[in-house]
């Protein structure tokens, strides 16, 4: 064993997964090539390395390392391509160069014993230099905490995650209670912790490890959609995994059911087990379904047939008689649900409902799961439409240190009426909240289109409500004669029956390119973003009004894969654009970025104008803004009607905006969405943000884009499904545009599969009803 | 095989309600008669794979060619895999030695799928032959079930009587590549009076598995020396990408 002190100058080769690295490593003798294994390999850091020299046939003679630990980098060079590489808040390129100037080889003891001293550079006062003698001791602790976890096979990444929870407490919790990590670390699954418990030592026929590997098994089903899983499956899976006797796991669900947490239920006749929280959602949410139903509706007083062939003699379109029933039932019942794919007038009924109901002087909430059905809504129908959260009055609660709905069973809507539209997107949670918040005697409309792809969340809730037929509810099937003339919504409507779509009619806009191989198939797309799309759809911007959509993740045709090469020509790196590595990805300023998870106290602030951003960070250098292609934010301003607040809080899941800064010093990206509100993320809430250039058909749900752009390919037939491709199809409004093989194309239509998930509320409504 | 036995076969085919990997019960809108675990659990090559052979490759792999194609040259032009072995070994098994024939619908359809448009590009499908004395024993040679059902679905000629086993050879696994090459050396030939079948022709071998391509590269061989234009290959699985970097 031989041991080096070096430096990592290069990096040829890094993979993520298992952290096997490839790097130019300089020591004083000089260069060499080293490989072996560290998480998140930099540039900059320094290493003791111990291994031996081997041959490779082809690379020549290389360093192999069995081990390695960080080392303090000690001379002057060292120190300032340490602290520029960005792992202090507070230090930049310039800083750096500056502290090594004044402390050269000291820097680093300096910044930890005495950070006071950092006061003599200019630029740096006693907060900052108080912070960045924080920020330093911080990263030295999470360097042996990452050290201890190398262990453990914990890369430094999830170290890190521990860290940020247990502080200097991280290695004391963990050897205590493995298995806490799971609740209490976002990303530490079960076999993490299960691997550090084993590698402590512990019983591994402990309760705690049992009851763990029940609920991690249970929510797996519960993240995929399922409220419930069969305990049959459930005892299989968890021996397996547990390699422990059934016995033992099914004592110990018993356990979990005494203390509340699970709930065994006998479901047509086979024994499952639900979460507590959704058993009770399901049960409120069919106790609250039928309290809307029975209650006694004030009558209506307006001529409604009137109105509607008035309605359809105004906006030109007569209503068929399918569109008529669902106005006149929706005065009827207390609980009424609309289902109809594009073009089949679900606006149109939901305008006509509004209509009748301004004229009663009912008080209507409209309302939608995303922030982008709702605005919307607010467009097509005129009348103001909010989040469902916005509407329950969501809001951090001090006390109870969560989110909570301010709108409840004891603090109800005061409407006489709720709309809600895109109710396939709606899961049970959501539903139950909901539901709870609407008083008796008001009238509840569910618009939706059952045919979509399910809520992201557990629950099958539209489906459900719709193959219970307890709950009254018509089927459009009709396409307007207007939308007939779009080959969008003809085709959506084929696909959705399982017929082949026409493509490629002259003048229309729904196209197929032929390409063969994913390689070309990607190109044909970047080609496509970059230069045959901005000549044809001049009125469109590339950047905002083409979404490409894709079933899948990873490989070439994946998101993560085509917002690279879409970044790399769509937005470019330059000398003058700011950018931040985080994990696996580089945002840059102008890049168009999504906010993947529900952020409700995210706050936002209503931007001036995008001037007042550029060039005021401490170094200049690093902060910079950009212009958006013509028209910059400023003209956009005007747009955006009816939000006026100055700033709020709530920032979506599926929100999209572009990066307008990012200042290294600070450890801050802004984000500006709707072209008005600014959004300032710290660089650790960046897991929270992901290049929107190419999203999944999941994350799509619920927007529109002028153009669509997907590549057809050979997707896993999990995902290669019909309701996928009709889910995709259905966000293009002026061109929807294929590119690849129409065999997958076909294959797709013909896969007609719907995941399984289980869900227990179209079973609970029919027993409720028998039970009475 | 005949028509006849192949009739029968298609009267053996039971409904597909259980997954030909776990053998969990499932309804029949599940494709390729899986279960939505199995379904999701295998590895499906429809990211980066190996120019050459058509391996996985990891999405993260440096290189167009795996460790293995690296290394050594292959007789044929390209192949195509469908999925990683070691994910699908239950399938491959029961439809080998089990004598689960039905499952060649399904295998058949995923190489379809994997295919897709580039089926056009051959003229003729070929199973790897079996020592006849052998499948007789046996009953079926898996090659020859999948091929014809590939061969009817993607509209292709299908040629199960040009491509012959001149002696037994013993089972591959267990055996280091070289001894494969040695095992394989020679067993191949084109039948007499064969040779027309071949000459000019765009020709795809279909297999179950593909290891180290010994089999493969000795039926290309001949079939390439009796003027065949192009020799491909689609299997079903093939091991996982060897060495990196
Ligand atoms: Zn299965
Ligand atoms: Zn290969």
């Amino acid at each position: 064993m031989e041991e080096k002190i070096c430096t990592l100058t290069e990096i040829i080769y890094h993979n993520k997964e298992n952290c096997f690295t490839v790097g130019v490593f300089m020591e004083e003798e000089g260069e060499f090539t080293g490989t072996g294994y560290i998480p998140n390999a930099a540039r900059g850091r320094r290493f003791k390395l111990s291994g031996v020299w081997k041959e490779h046939n082809v690379y020549g003679r290389q360093f192999s390392f069995s081990s390695y630990s960080e080392e303090t980098p000690d001379t002057g060079e060292a120190i300032e391509l340490f602290l520029a590489s960005g792992a202090i808040k507070g230090v930049g390129r310039k800083t750096a160069q500056l502290i090594v100037g004044a402390f050269g080889d000291d820097a680093l003891r300096l910044m930890e014993e005495e950070p006071q001293r950092l006061t003599q550079i200019s630029g740096i006062g006693p907060k900052k230099a108080a912070m960045i003698g924080e920020s330093f001791r911080a990263h030295k602790e999470l360097a042996e905490i990452a050290l201890y976890f190398q262990q453990f096979g914990i890369n430094a990444r999830a170290a890190m995650k521990l860290y940020k929870v247990y502080g200097r407490e991280t290695i004391a919790a963990v050897n205590e209670n493995p298995y806490q990590l799971i609740d209490d670390v976002f990303g530490i699954g079960f076999k993490s912790a299960d691997r550090i418990a084993f590698r402590l030592g512990l019983d591994m026929n402990s309760k705690y490890r049992i009851k763990s590997g029940v609920n991690y098994l249970l929510w797996q089903y519960v993240n995929d959609g399922s409220t419930y899983v069969p305990q049959s499956i459930l005892l299989e899976q968890a021996g397996v995994l547990l390699d422990v006797p059934m016995e033992s796991v099914e004592e110990n669900i018993i356990e979990m059911v005494f203390e509340g947490v699970l709930r065994l239920e006998l479901l047509e006749g086979r024994k499952v087990v639900f979460p507590e929280a959704y058993y009770m959602a399901e049960q409120n949410v069919c106790k609250n379904l039928i309290r809307l139903e029975r209650a006694s509706l004030k009558p209506i007083q307006t001529d409604v047939e009137g109105r509607l062939s008035a309605s359809g003699r105004r906006a030109g379109l007569a209503l068929s008689e399918n569109q008529k029933y669902a106005v006149r039932e929706s005065m009827k019942n207390g609980v009424f649900v609309i289902t109809g794919g594009p073009g089949t007038g679900k606006t149109t009924i939901i305008n006509a409902i509004i209509n009748i109901l301004e004229n009663e002087g009912i008080e209507t909430g409209v309302a939608a799961p995303t922030g982008r059905a709702a605005k919307r809504i607010s467009e097509t129908t005129g009348h103001e439409a909010s989040t469902i959260h916005r509407m329950l009055e969501y809001y951090y609660s001090e006390n109870d240190e969560r989110m909570k709905f301010r709108r409840t069973g004891q603090n109800q809507l005061e409407y006489g009426a709720v709309i809600v539209d895109e109710a396939s997107m709606i899961d049970i949670m959501l539903m139950n909240a909901l539901l709870d918040a609407i008083p008796s005697g008001a009238r509840l409309i569910i618009v939706g289109d059952a045919d979509q792809l399910p809520s992201v969340g557990a629950g099958n809730v539209l489906r459900d409500m719709l193959s219970s037929e307890l709950i009254s509810s018509v089927r459009l099937t009709e396409i307007f004669r207007q939308a007939k003339e779009s080959m969008i919504v003809v085709n959506a409507h084929c696909i959705n029956n399982g017929e082949y779509p026409e493509l490629n009619k002259h003048g229309r806009d729904f196209f197929m390119l032929s390409r063969r191989g994913e390689r070309l198939i990607a190109d044909t797309i970047l080609e496509l973003c970059l230069s045959r799309l901005p000549k044809y759809y001049a009125d469109c911007d590339m950047l905002r009004d083409l979404q490409v959509l894709t079933p899948v993740r990873k490989g070439t045709l994946g998101s993560i894969n085509l917002n690279a090469e879409l970044q790399a020509v769509l937005n470019p790196p330059s000398e003058r654009l700011a950018e931040k590595a985080f994990g696996d990805k580089i945002f840059r300023v102008g890049d168009k970025v999504m906010q993947i998870k529900n952020n409700y106290g995210l706050e936002w602030r209503r931007g001036e104008a995008r001037t007042s951003m550029g060039g005021v960070g401490s170094t200049g250098d690093e902060r910079v803004g950009v212009g958006f292609r013509d028209g910059g934010a400023a003209d956009l301003l005007d747009g955006a009607e009816g939000e006026t607040e100055a700033e709020g809080e709530g920032v979506f899941n599926g929100d999209v905006g572009f990066i307008r800064a990012i200042d290294l010093e600070n450890g801050t990206l802004t984000v500006v969405f709707d072209d008005v509100r600014f959004v300032e993320y710290d660089f650790s809430q960046l897991d929270e943000l992901e290049l929107a250039y190419a999203v999944t058909v999941h994350k799509s749900q619920g927007s529109e884009f002028q153009l669509v752009l997907m590549p057809m390919y050979a997707f896993p037939p999990m995902l290669a499904t019909r309701n996928l491709l009709y889910t995709a199809v259905t966000r293009g409004k002026k061109a929807v545009i294929l590119v690849g093989s129409e065999y997958h194309l076909r294959a797709m239509i013909d896969n007609d599969h719907i995941k399984e998930r289980y869900s227990g509320l179209c079973s609970h409504l029919k027993e409720f009803l028998l039970n009475e | 095989m005949g028509a006849l036995t192949r009739k029968l076969l298609d009267l053996v085919f039971p409904p597909s309600i259980y997954c030909i990997s776990c053998g969990n019960l499932i309804d029949e809108t599940r494709v390729y008669s899986l279960c939505d675990k199995c379904a999701r659990e295998f590895k499906w090559a429809n990211g980066k794979t190996c120019e050459k052979c058509g391996r996985i490759l990891g999405d993260d792999y440096n290189g167009t060619l795996c460790g293995e194609c690296g290394q050594s040259a292959h007789a044929y032009e390209k192949g195509y895999a469908c999925l990683e072995y070691g994910s699908c070994r239950e399938v491959i098994h029961g439809f080998k030695y089990l004598g689960r024939m039905y499952y060649a619908e399904s295998i058949a359809q995923i190489m379809h799928d994997r295919l897709a448009e580039a089926a056009s590009e051959f003229d003729a499908v070929l199973p790897t032959p079996m020592y006849k004395p052998k499948e007789r024993k046996r009953g079926y040679n898996q090659a020859d079930l999948i091929g014809g059902l590939l061969a009817a679905k993607t509209g292709l000629d299908y040629d199960n009587d040009t491509l012959v086993r001149r002696r037994n050879t013993a089972p591959m696994s267990g055996l280091g590549k070289e001894a494969r090459e040695e095992n394989v050396r020679d067993a191949f030939a084109v039948a007499e009076g064969k040779a027309d079948a071949v000459r000019g022709k765009r020709l795809l071998i279909v297999d179950d598995i593909y290891t180290t391509g010994s089999t493969l590269d000795a039926c290309a061989k001949v079939l390439t020396d009796a003027g065949a234009k192009s020799v491909c290959f689609i299997v079903l699985a093939a091991g996982a990408s060897g060495a990196n970097v």
